[in-house]
């Protein structure tokens, strides 16, 4: 299982990221994730451009929480109201959260591996090592309004990045 | 600021301290705006907060506008740093005092073309109302073919011919002063700017021979 996580130190936590693909129980994980019992952000895959991003948004959201300056209820929802270009906290949610119908999710968790197994075994699906491209791009391009005029100067990935660093700034 | 014992200062600016470092496993450059004692502390919270959001949109915009800038990272307002790209190119400025030095054959011909680069760049901005408000060749960065422009602390947005004339004649200022016997290359840079603006800078180049007989504050007399 190990080989399947990425894991990036934060201070004073872990940032784990899991691919989990052929999901067949998301209904069952959704309902937990509501209830409160699953202590992660699950992320749909297809917005993400790469993992840095994830990263960046996490970063984000775990240096507001250190501050007291969350938005959102917790960090994880922080972590996808931080990925998404809206300010809508519902609509961002329903968008970067992977919903009952996927089978695809990405999913972060802060904390240890002991934590990360027990969430893991709850979820019915193959776990993958998030790699650097994740997401689909015309998706994405369309999704934080990218012009083409842009998109041939930047790698989206930078247009991504750098609306998600300004948000909430500029 | 403690930054981690990676983070070295390489630059030290009127505005700014610069940092070399790593955020998340890529090399960043960090700008710190530090606080002026001088100044009133109210004007000056007022001031290096609007240049942070400043230079925040200008980025954002520049980038819209097809005009490559850096990828923003990270931005925290209270300690008022930027987390940027860093990108591994040369500046106009250092470009331009090694051509104008060497007697290399092709040094015109490469200048022509760095000129022709920077024109583009302050076209594509100014036909999309970006003003830079700090046009120096040290705010160029030459990464291979790519001109990129950065620095954007003094930029805003604006339609007015005027700030745009400005624009280019603090930018010609800063190229004659920084760079003795670059006069030539400033009809290059006026060529290809007009070629990436073609629906405003006539007029622009109007107001800025105006600009030029007066200097770049307006008279107020009257």
């Amino acid at each position: 299982m190990g080989e399947a996580v990425l894991s990036y130190e934060y201070y004073p936590e872990t940032l784990h990221l899991v691919l989990a693909k052929d999901v067949k129980n998301m209904p069952e994980i959704k309902s937990l994730l509501l209830n409160n019992k699953l202590d992660c952000a699950l992320i749909k895959p297809c917005l993400v451009p790469n993992v840095f991003v994830v990263l960046q948004a996490a970063y984000k959201a775990s240096q507001a929480k250190i501050k007291g300056k969350l938005i959102t209820k917790t960090i994880y929802t922080e972590i996808l109201y931080n990925l998404s270009p809206s300010k809508n906290i519902t609509q961002s949610l329903a968008t970067f959260g992977a919903q009952e119908t996927d089978t695809e999710l990405l999913l972060a968790h802060f904390g240890v591996s002991e934590t990360l197994q027990s969430i893991l075994s709850q979820i019915q699906g193959n776990f993958f090592k998030p790699t650097e491209n994740i997401g689909n791009p015309e998706q994405i391009v369309k999704f934080y309004n990218i012009k083409p005029i842009e998109s041939t100067v930047t790698p989206i990935e930078n247009s991504v990045v750098s609306r998600i660093a300004t948000r909430g700034v500029v | 600021m403690d930054f981690p014992a990676d983070y070295q200062l390489v630059k030290q600016g009127a505005e700014a301290k610069i940092y070399k470092g790593t955020f998340l496993g890529r090399p960043v450059i960090v700008k710190e705006r530090f606080c002026k004692t001088y100044r009133h502390p109210e004007l000056e919270a007022m001031i290096s907060k609007e240049r942070l959001k400043a230079e925040a949109r200008g980025i954002l915009r520049c980038k819209a506008l097809g005009v490559p800038a850096p990828a923003v990272y990270y931005v925290d307002p209270d300690s008022k740093l930027m987390y940027l790209e860093e990108i591994d190119g040369s500046t106009m400025k250092d470009l331009f005092t090694s051509l104008l030095a060497s007697d290399d054959k092709d040094a015109p011909d490469k200048l022509k073309q760095l000129s022709l680069s920077i024109g583009e760049a302050v076209g594509k901005i100014h036909a999309g109302h970006l003003i830079h408000g700090d046009l120096t060749t040290s705010n160029f960065l030459r990464h291979g073919f790519k001109t990129y422009l950065i620095d954007f602390g003094l930029s805003s947005v604006s339609t007015l011919a005027e700030d745009k004339a400005v624009d280019l004649y603090v930018l010609e200022r800063a190229l004659i002063s920084t760079h003795p016997g670059s006069d030539q290359y400033w009809t290059h840079i006026l060529a290809s700017y007009s070629k990436s603006y073609p629906s405003g800078s006539k007029e622009v180049l109007n107001k800025f021979k105006e600009v030029q007989s007066r200097g770049r504050k307006r008279t107020m007399v009257g």
